[in-house]
């Protein structure tokens, strides 16, 4: 299939992120010329850090190029589950990139040291050239997973904010220790910033774990999604005989739910299909991107 | 989560106290429907010391109320605090089981 060819979200959203992978192989490059020319154990962990951030952005693009062209009938449920996995990866590569990090910021607290050499200025302009490249995908990464509803998206979007927020503060440390490294205390604001930077990487993989994992094991829906489940199950109350249970699961972009009834055998099918079908509807109207299925059960005897 | 309940003949007061919630739900929902298989055709339900309920507990008012009404009884729920008495309006449980001001409301309204 054709790039052309692709939905228009789909396609928008592979070439989002293949501009990022591009961007963060750039990247990765100068910080690893920017930390061989010199001795800042923030520069020494912004390599780490850039690495493994690209390796995540190349694994999600492989992941997105997956859900454009190989979905269809392999996959009936959507591939929702890859999109999750994909995102349960990024938070599992941040984590290692957190424990470099902060080793390394031991390390240098144990043994400080004024920064110094050529990769100084040459990250401090690729830190400042990069938040603003970051700061722009990260915004627009953003503003498609609000619309999408893409646990992807968002946790990319997630990942180019916090680059931005690390470019500028990994500038500002830079600065400072240049500006103020007559004083002895100024050696520690190196492995300090650094530190600072694992902590607000561990905020990201917290956050993205939590979603990821909750939503592959299956979780039920929001509360808020539950009472308008009820809501249209008081609605109806008259039309059904017995509620035999309601299951619901997220799948990614999708919702799934399950809708057990028992009706009385007297009534005519015709009617009943009326009456589920318009349950059925009202709630896929409520809740987004959900796919409703009404099981019938008889007296005695539950649906299959 | 703690339920009681008294007999008067054929209606049943129930009193919930603490929080009904995916927790609870199924002991809850265990006692009430075993009140009914008792012979309970009516239920007034004090709601005075129900601090909090989620969906879970919605579904077993919901089967409750079924059981209730497949009995020709009557259900009605009293003196439920303020954030209880929303969600049951927000997940429009009003039109199905009635609410009082009070326990002793919810009680007349099951004679009646």
């Amino acid at each position: 299939m054709s790039t052309a060819s692709l939905p228009s979200g789909g396609a928008a959203r592979e070439a989002a992120i293949r501009v990022s992978m591009i961007t963060g192989g750039i990247d990765t490059v100068i910080t690893l010329g920017a930390m061989v020319a010199a001795n800042s154990a923030v520069l020494l962990a912004d390599f780490f850090k850039t690495f493994l951030e690209f390796l995540a952005v190349a694994l999600s693009w492989l992941a997105i190029r997956r859900i454009n062209r190989g979905g269809g009938a392999t996959y009936e449920y959507g591939l929702g589950k890859l999109e999750n996995l994909g995102s349960l990866l990024v938070g599992v590569l941040m984590t290692a990139c957190l424990l470099i990090i902060t080793g390394n910021a031991v390390r240098n607290l144990l043994h400080p040291a004024h920064i110094r050499g050529l990769g100084v200025w040459i990250s401090m302009a690729a830190q400042l050239l990069y938040a603003v490249i970051n700061g722009k995908l990260g915004l627009r990464g953003w503003r498609m997973a609000k619309a999408e509803a893409s646990p992807l998206m968002a946790s990319q979007a997630r990942l180019l904010l916090t680059r931005a927020v690390a470019n500028v503060f990994i500038l500002t440390s830079l600065v400072l220790s240049l500006a103020l490294n007559r004083f002895h205390w100024a050696q520690y604001i190196d492995p300090l910033s650094s530190l600072v930077i694992a902590a607000s990487i561990l905020m990201a993989a917290l956050g993205i774990f939590s979603s990821s994992v909750s939503d592959l094991l299956d979780r039920t829906l929001e509360e808020s999604d539950q009472l308008v489940i009820l809501r249209e199950l008081a609605r109806y109350f008259d039309e059904y005989e017995v509620l035999h249970g309601i299951r619901s699961r997220r799948s990614g972009t999708d919702v799934y739910i399950e809708i057990l009834l028992e009706f009385n055998a007297e009534r005519k099918v015709g009617d009943v299909q009326e009456a589920v079908e318009q349950m059925r509807r009202r709630i896929e109207e409520q809740i987004r991107g959900s796919r409703v299925t009404i099981g019938l059960a008889r007296s005695g005897i539950p649906a299959a | 989560m703690n339920i009681t309940h008294t007999r008067q003949d054929q209606l049943a007061l129930v009193k919930i106290e603490g929080r009904l919630d995916a927790a609870t739900a199924a002991a809850a929902e265990k006692q009430l429907v075993d009140l009914v298989a008792a012979g309970a055709r009516s239920i007034a339900v004090d709601g005075s010391a129900l601090v909090y309920i989620s969906s879970a507990g919605l579904r077993v008012l919901l089967s409750l109320a079924k059981k209730i009404k497949a009995a020709q009884g009557q259900i009605a729920l009293g003196g439920l605090q303020p954030q209880v008495k929303e969600i049951l309006e927000i997940a429009g449980f009003s039109s199905i089981m009635p609410v009082y001001a009070t326990a002793e409301e919810a009680r007349r309204a099951c004679e009646g």
